[in-house]
């Protein structure tokens, strides 16, 4: 099959005024390193999610251990630094004590004149994941997709329970999966092969549509 | 065009490994953003999620990977199933993002240099530049989603047909017929820019 010319080739026979257009086309932002760690920090945070992830974990871990290190690193430095000043002129005590002048005593020092340390009182919180339903439709079909195996009667059952809640839910080509399978699992393939076919119906492009097309027979 | 020759080299890379029998499905989903993000990230601004919004949108790529990583056997490349989890949460996005057109290229001060023309070309040019390029984003945004991404990729990346048939999981003939089609409404669409420039002007 022969290659088709480009429009931003010289000799094609592209509409008036394509070439221009396309020309003046945005390049995407390049992926830079900084970008990359920005969005594993959000993916660390994905991936954390139902259970905790080992990287996340230690990342949070570290970083509180940071700001409460640096916290209290900064507070001893701040007294040490108070404790080393060069103090005020001591009065001479020494040769007669008895007649120490009250007012060569250092005054007290009031608490509100005495610098603030801008110690941080808390962890900064961590970026708030947006509520998703997906992860609601996900939270119910990896409990059916756990049973497939040991309990296909009981994910079958959760499968009809995802079709009422999420009547549009996104995930339903995974749903129809499970469900195919849990069949299977029951011994009831040509329930199995029907609800394939029927989910191939629905979702003919799908994500799953190999493995439907396998237990469909097709 | 700059991050042409990146794009490629990524897409050449993944295909190299596959080629090698590495075992991609048992990548954790943060080894998936290491080697693949590139390839998310570059699909989804072909797909025309906007600068803006591309972080947000990524992460609900990644959302539905960490959800159905389990369930990827090796079929197929992992980039045609990343493809596929971009195309499905893109076309989300451009169903909420049809709504709110006008603000997302009305803000010139986002675009790049590279986009208003180079920052060393007279204003008159740059403003010229970016009228083309947010026409041109107009007309891409009309094409159903699956055209827009093979004529992005064809007439705009320069990419070989062979590289968008890899990186789409579609056959040759496939890409061949979305880009006709693609071609065929991004001429009526550029037409109908034409004539309703022309009405305005008189």
């Amino acid at each position: 099959m022969k290659t088709p010319v480009r429009w931003l080739e010289a000799n094609a026979d592209a509409p008036k005024g394509a070439a221009d257009l396309l020309s003046a086309a945005p390049s995407p932002p390049p992926f830079t390193d900084a970008l990359r760690y920005r969005l594993a920090v959000g993916v660390a945070k994905t991936a954390s999610l139902p259970a905790t992830s080992a990287w996340t974990s230690l990342f949070a871990k570290g970083a509180f251990v940071a700001i409460i290190g640096g916290g209290s690193g900064y507070l001893v430095h701040a007294l040490a630094a108070k404790q080393d000043a060069p103090a005020p002129p001591a009065p001479a005590v020494a040769a007669a004590p008895v007649a120490v002048p009250l007012v060569a005593v250092p005054p007290p020092v009031a608490v509100e004149a005495l610098p603030a340390l801008q110690l941080p009182t808390a962890p900064p919180e961590a970026p708030k994941l947006k509520y998703d339903s997906r992860l609601e439709e996900a939270e119910l079909l990896e409990k059916a997709r756990a049973l497939v195996g040991s309990n296909p009667s009981q994910a079958l059952r959760i499968t009809s329970d995802y079709a009422r809640q999420f009547p549009k839910g996104r995930l339903g080509a995974e749903a129809d999966l499970i469900a195919a399978q849990s069949l299977l699992g029951m011994g009831n393939s040509a329930a199995a092969r029907s609800r394939a076919q029927a989910s191939l119906k629905r979702y003919p492009g799908g994500l799953y549509a190999r493995q439907l097309r396998e237990i469909a027979g097709q | 065009m700059r991050g042409i020759p990146d794009a490629i080299s990524s897409l050449s890379e993944s295909a190299q490994d596959a080629k090698r029998g590495e075992d991609e499905t048992r990548l954790s989903v943060t080894q998936v953003h290491e080697r693949h993000g590139e390839f998310v990230w570059r699909t989804l601004h072909r797909m025309g999620v906007r600068p803006p919004h591309v972080e947000d949108v990524y992460q609900e790529v990644f959302i539905v990977v960490h959800r159905r990583l389990r369930s990827f056997s090796g079929q197929c490349a992992i980039t045609t199933w990343l493809y596929e989890i971009c195309f499905r949460v893109a076309a989300g996005y451009r169903r909420k993002a049809h709504f709110r057109r006008e603000e997302l290229v009305s803000d010139w001060s986002e675009l790049e240099p590279s986009i208003a023309g180079s920052s060393s070309a007279s204003p008159e040019r740059q403003l010229v530049a970016a009228r083309q390029a947010k026409q041109l984003e107009r007309i891409l945004d009309e094409l159903p989603l699956e055209y827009r991404v093979v004529f992005v990729m064809f007439e705009i990346e320069g990419m070989s047909s062979e590289q968008i048939a890899e990186s789409v999981g579609a056959p040759l003939g496939t890409v061949y017929s979305r880009l006709y089609r693609a071609r065929k409404r991004f001429a009526r669409a550029l037409a109908r820019l034409g004539s309703a420039q022309m009405e305005n002007k008189s």
